[in-house]
């Protein structure tokens, strides 16, 4: 039982960041209909700038914490100017392919620059130790990065749900069309959207370089996250956050019972054989948007 | 005042869809145009609110000018931000948004104090009562007339100087024609806003404007007041159904020759 509960806080835990990186794919998905896997390699980015900042410049946290979002909100106004931008029109599979190639550059500019060595940010910028509760102990670094994901995310539905600029966005996410008809100035839209998921990414790198470690693998955690996004509903955030903190719990349960009678890191496999099923019944995953048609 | 004067439209840059469209609307007139399916309504209208760059369609002569500064060629967002609001066909919204939500989205482009939303959205719902219990109604679940109320509410939202209604009849109940039409007028004369009203039907149109072009491929054949326009032998014949004698025609006398049509189209 206490391997149990302990099993699904920690579940819960990485399932938060899985959650975090799952919302901004979503964020992408929604305004653009592109799939954006360069968002794996913005975990990379944001930790090893937040280490860059943080260690080698021995910045305060905060200035740290700001520098890698800026840096973040920069890379991503690139990557819609040169990347996207010219290929509005074009076939939707040849921008989700140059996020793909942008990933694999993210990699490269992360190997370039920071040898692509595992790191850590000297300890944590969250607070160490644990609480206990019962017979249960609560690491507080987990707690403090499932609460940092969840206000991210709360921060940001709120923002689409109560701002003008936010419905400008809900507009653009149901059609383009429309929105340009309505004077919404779609372009924008997008750019505003590419800010907010890099950051959302960054943020996600960070946390996860507090935990796992900076280094290039960070980016597995991203096509976890693709998992969640697909199980979840390509075009939903509530969908996103309950996949993924399901997938966080699904994978530790997994290693935890299943990791004694399978080899090596099989374990890993499994939310995507999670996924799979999921898809067989729920093709739309399980808060797609069902299409509104009249007869 | 807005002016189209000899615009030619392309798309694609080979299919040639207006041929030289004149055509004015002053700066509160209610005018109608007709035509026949693919005449080029809806494409002038596009090419009005710019909607024709998003369809790779281009205004490649002539010009489009709102009250003297010329248009054509500037994204629709742009233009919308003049105060030239489409209504396209169809009734395009945001599906998954309430009807609210669609009708503060049409209030976006408003640059004005944030206050007069709520005294925006008092107005549409005067002019649509039926909306005002539909608010938190998902608008894709809405029956068809309440969509066009709805997109219609949604242009009045941008305090538009002039809209263009793309064939608001659409697929609606005669009785519910009735009412948008009346409406249609009673925003006009009270909202002092510009209407170019797209209909096929020709009576509802011809009714409610002052004044009227007839449209066919791809060129206005015909203009006048619309008194005029319903007194025209041609117009009866092709557009309101009526024989010279000005009675409904009857299937069990329909003649079996045409009347040619006294315009060169």
């Amino acid at each position: 039982m206490e391997d149990f509960l302990k099993s699904i806080m920690l579940g819960l835990a990485s399932g938060g960041i899985y959650a975090l990186v799952a919302v901004s794919y979503v964020i992408i998905y929604k305004a653009t209909r592109i799939f954006a896997f360069s968002q794996a390699g913005m975990l990379v980015i944001g930790s090893y700038t937040l280490w860059q900042c943080l260690i080698v410049w021995s910045l305060p946290i905060w200035l740290s914490i700001l520098i890698s979002l800026a840096i973040g909100a920069v890379i991503a106004l690139i990557i819609e100017r040169t990347c996207m931008r010219p290929l509005i029109g074009q076939p939707i599979l040849a921008p989700i392919v140059v996020t793909l190639g942008v990933m694999l550059l993210f990699r490269g500019i992360a190997l370039l620059f920071w040898h692509g060595e595992v790191r850590g940010y000297g300890g944590s910028f969250l607070p160490l130790g644990a609480w206990e509760i019962g017979f249960l102990s609560l690491p507080k670094i987990q707690v403090y990065g499932f609460a940092i994901c969840m206000i991210v995310i709360a921060l940001l539905i709120s923002f689409y749900k109560y701002t003008r600029t936010g419905l400008g966005m809900r507009v653009v996410h149901e059609d383009h069309l429309v929105a340009q008809n309505l004077g919404i100035n779609v372009k924008r839209i997008f750019k505003y959207s590419w800010i907010f998921s890099c950051s959302v990414a960054v943020i996600g790198g960070m946390l996860l370089g507090n935990i796992q470690g900076v280094g290039l693998d960070l980016d597995a955690n991203g096509l976890v996250a693709i998992a969640a996004v697909l199980f979840g509903g390509l075009e939903s955030f509530g969908g996103a956050v309950i996949a993924g903190l399901a997938i966080g719990v699904i994978q530790i349960f997994a290693i935890q019972y299943l990791g004694a009678l399978l080899p090596g890191e099989i374990t890993m496999l499994v939310p995507f054989v999670f996924l799979l099923l999921i898809l067989l019944i729920k093709p739309y995953g399980l808060f797609g948007l069902v299409r509104i048609e009249r007869l | 005042m807005l002016e189209l004067e000899n615009i030619e439209v392309k798309y694609l840059n080979t299919i040639l869809v207006l041929k030289g469209v004149n055509l004015s609307l002053g700066d509160d007139t209610l005018a109608c145009l007709l035509g026949a399916n693919g005449a080029g309504k809806s494409t002038t209208l596009k090419a009005i609110s710019g909607l024709l760059r998003t369809e790779e369609g281009a205004v490649t002569d002539g010009s489009i000018r709102y009250n003297g500064t010329e248009i054509h060629n500037r994204w629709p967002e742009d233009i919308a931000a003049l105060g030239i609001l489409q209504v396209v066909e169809g009734r395009h919204m945001a599906e998954h948004l309430t009807v609210e939500e669609n009708l503060r989205a049409g209030g976006l482009i408003y640059k004005g104090p944030r206050s007069q939303m709520a005294k925006d959205l008092e107005m549409v719902y005067s002019y649509f009562p039926r909306l005002s219990s539909l608010k938190e109604r998902t608008a894709g679940y809405c029956s068809g007339g309440e969509q066009q109320m709805m997109v219609m509410g949604r242009s009045l939202m941008g305090h538009p100087n002039v809209v263009l209604l793309d064939e608001p009849s659409l697929g609606l109940a005669p009785l519910l024609v009735q009412e948008i039409a009346g409406i249609i007028k009673r925003i006009n004369e009270t909202e002092k806003v510009a209407i170019l009203l797209v209909e096929q039907n020709a009576i509802m149109g011809l009714n409610l404007a002052s004044y009227g072009y007839v449209m066919e491929n791809g060129r206005i054949v015909l203009d006048g007041p619309a008194e005029t326009l319903k007194g025209n032998e041609d117009v009866k014949q092709f557009y309101l159904g009526l024989t010279g004698i000005g009675q409904k025609r009857s299937y069990r006398d329909v003649k079996h020759y045409k009347r040619r049509k006294r315009w060169l189209g």
